[in-house]
């Protein structure tokens, strides 16, 4: 147990990329109820697009803004196009999570027809690694940690201290009263998309980075984003960053000390019992007609 | 990647359309086989050209088609033409099922050449062989227990998984490691793969210790794992993942500063390996179906000739050289039956081939007794970036 400092660590970092997804996906629940399954998909295909435009002479760091507005603008696109449409009926939550996960299929399929099913190298944003209490750390994974963070910290920011993240937070407690109030809910849902879908693509070029780009890129990830949204609250933002970094953490240490080949079953039978106790999530509120 | 796809589609039409100005030669024959007419001859083989396995798909195809239109260009055998039907069974068993009978039954093929996917010819097997009767000759794929005993219109060239294990666990131990560590997929072939290369290894040298860690397939995040083998100091380590995991955990294992020899077994000697883990697999062994697509003989000079004309956008690599290898035999077998071409005659023909030698795959023999044409693998090392063969091809029925 000599390195387990170093493996919560390495958890922590391994989490940012959850973390993202996950506050991506709650994000955008609470200002549409959509469960966007697209999400990790729009990320991918906004790096597929830049990782393209990095080969042609772009500096990676100028490709990692690129692949935010670029997976924002898909976002939005998405919104407006395939969500908004559906209005506000009971059943639309639902449809609307099939539509997302037709969308990220069609995605999927794009990505192969444009470039290929092989899987390509992506570059770091920096290079190289540091040791951290014995074990080696990649920057590209602490930068991911670290931007991940201030990602977080700017929303935290934006949404307590802006007059307009306020208005976010009451379209998500109440569209129908913050319609009344005088709030443009669909502008709204389209920043909350453009954000969402934005914090995807930074998960995604992290994660080309440290694998390598390929159109199943988000899909491991994104599997544990949802376990961290669900274990923290699909209403609360701070559950799934918690969420995500807590899944991150637990994967390391099963795989490490118990078995790197259960570390899915103990992780996901943790969060079993923690749902048990509290169905709605760690910080989430208990508002049953959402799933 | 699409117009590659297109280019075929398009050649394969040419095809179609050239052998209605071929001169049929054997309209003598009464009887002929489906798939067989005086001017052509139709094989088919399903693939996975879409979903996550066409990366495999798509090249097999290429190199596939490649084989055919050399023949065709020299003028066919028997002055027939091959017409190559390959369909899209996106790596799923129970869509192979359907597939490969719609192949028998509607397009009327000759043979089965170069299909590919373990468990996808698992499940289309007994219908192909037992119920339509119709040859399957060198897949794709590959189970040790498909040739113990051998199976009637059944034959391969690609060394099962377990004798790679095998030959893998040798060559570790003649290294002179004695701490080995396998990892692999806890997927039953590869398992069994892990199984083999530890047991094969105890043969060279009793006193090696060889351990074993098994993860899943999709595995993204390795560095609890790396982070227990940099604890466990092994002298070696062989790896049986796909590519994915391959190249995520050699890239994990240099971040940690585990700088020890890797092997691995044939299915991750491609070129985009090396694209994609970059120094992180440099050094590292393995064991490889055929020799590699840069070599510098007439045989691969001319395969990598005939891939630039039927799919320019697809770079010479391991997966189109294999299958335009297997179409190479096939298309020996053919040439070599005498009198009429009928199934019987080509199971006949490759239960006589002995010695051939396609300058791609070690020399390949068959005989009524054993369908599997070869045994032998070649082995190769990356080295300066590119895939380099080490010494002559290895016997994994011997102890070499």
């Amino acid at each position: 147990m000599g390195d387990f400092p170093a493996v919560v660590i390495s958890g922590i970092v391994s989490g940012s990329t959850y973390a993202l997804l996950a506050l991506g996906i709650v994000i955008i629940f609470r200002s549409t109820d959509t469960v966007n399954f697209a999400i990790g998909d729009i990320g991918t295909l906004a790096v597929f697009v830049t990782g393209t435009l990095i080969a042609a002479g772009l500096p990676v760091a100028a490709g990692l803004l690129v692949a935010i507005v670029l997976a924002g603008l898909m976002g939005m696109t998405t919104e407006r196009l395939l969500i908004r449409p559906l209005g506000h009926s009971r059943n639309v939550l639902f449809i609307a999570l099939v539509i997302t996960i037709g969308l990220g299929l069609l995605i999927h399929a794009g990505i192969f027809l444009a470039w290929g099913t092989r899987s390509r190298s992506f570059p770091v944003l920096i290079p190289g690694s540091t040791n951290i209490f014995g074990i080696a750390l990649a920057w590209n994974k602490i930068m991911a940690a670290l931007i991940a963070a201030a990602a977080m910290g700017a929303i935290a920011w934006f949404f307590t201290k802006t007059a307009f993240g306020t208005a976010m937070r009451a379209t998500a407690e109440d569209p129908g009263a913050a319609r009344m109030i005088g709030i443009d809910a669909g502008r709204v849902a389209t920043i909350a998309w453009f954000v969402g879908c934005g914090m995807a693509a930074i998960a995604a070029f992290f994660l080309a980075a440290d694998t390598s780009l390929n159109a199943s890129l988000t899909i491991s990830a994104l599997f544990r984003a949802f376990a961290g949204v669900f274990l923290g609250g699909l209403t609360s933002m701070a559950g799934a960053v918690i969420g995500g970094f807590v899944i991150g953490v637990l994967d390391n240490i099963a795989g490490r000390y118990i078995s790197a080949n259960y570390r899915d079953t103990i992780v996901f039978a943790v969060i079993v019992l923690v749902l048990f106790i509290r169905p709605a999530g760690v910080l989430g509120a208990g508002r049953k007609e959402r799933v | 990647m699409k117009s590659c796809m297109q280019f075929l589609k398009q050649h394969a039409t040419a095809t179609i359309a050239a052998t209605a100005f071929s001169l049929g030669t054997a309209g003598a024959y009464a009887q002929p086989s489906p798939g067989v007419t005086d001017t052509e001859i139709k094989i088919g083989a399903y693939l996975p050209l879409s979903g996550p396995i066409a990366s495999y798909g798509i090249p097999l195809l290429a190199g596939m088609q490649a084989a055919i239109n050399t023949a065709n260009e020299a003028g066919g055998v028997k002055g027939r033409k091959f017409i190559l039907v390959a369909e899209d069974n996106k790596f799923n068993p129970q869509a192979t099922v359907a597939i490969a009978r719609k192949l028998v039954t509607r397009d009327e093929i000759f043979a089965f050449v170069a299909p590919m996917g373990t468990p996808s010819t698992a499940a289309a097997m007994d219908y192909i062989l037992n119920e339509a009767k119709v040859p399957i000759i060198n897949p794709y794929a590959g189970m040790a227990e498909w040739y113990n005993p051998p199976r009637d219109y059944f034959y391969g060239a690609q060394v099962p998984l377990e004798s790679q294990g095998k030959v893998v666990g040798r060559w570790a131990a003649k290294d002179g490691h004695k701490k080995l560590l396998a990892v692999y997929l806890t997927l039953a072939a590869n398992e069994r793969m892990a199984n083999e290369f530890a047991q094969a290894a105890k043969r060279v040298n009793p006193d090696v210790m060889v351990e074993s860690m098994g993860t899943k397939l999709g595995t993204t995040d390795f560095g609890p794992m790396a982070i227990e083998i940099a604890s466990k100091k092994p002298d070696a380590i062989a790896m049986f993942f796909t590519q994915n995991e391959t190249v995520a955990l050699a890239k994990e294992l240099r971040l940690q500063n585990v700088r020890v020899p890797l092997y691995t077994y044939a299915g991750i000697v491609i070129n985009s390996t090396i694209d994609i883990a970059g120094p992180s697999v440099e050094g590292m062994k393995a064991v490889s179906y055929i020799v590699p697509p840069s070599l510098d003989t007439l045989a691969v000079r001319e395969y990598r000739a005939a891939l630039a004309k039927v799919a320019p956008n697809e770079k010479p690599d391991y997966l189109s050289l294999n299958s335009y290898a297997y179409i190479k035999i096939f298309i020996e077998a053919v040439r070599r039956i005498n009198g009429p071409i009928t199934r019987q005659s080509l199971v006949q023909s490759v239960d006589n081939m002995r010695n051939y030698d396609t300058g791609i795959l070690p020399p390949v023999t068959y005989s009524t007794t054993k369908h599997m044409g070869t045994t032998s693998l070649q082995r190769v090392q990356i080295t300066g970036g590119k895939w380099n063969i080490i010494g002559e091809a290895v016997d994994s029925e011997k102890d070499w």
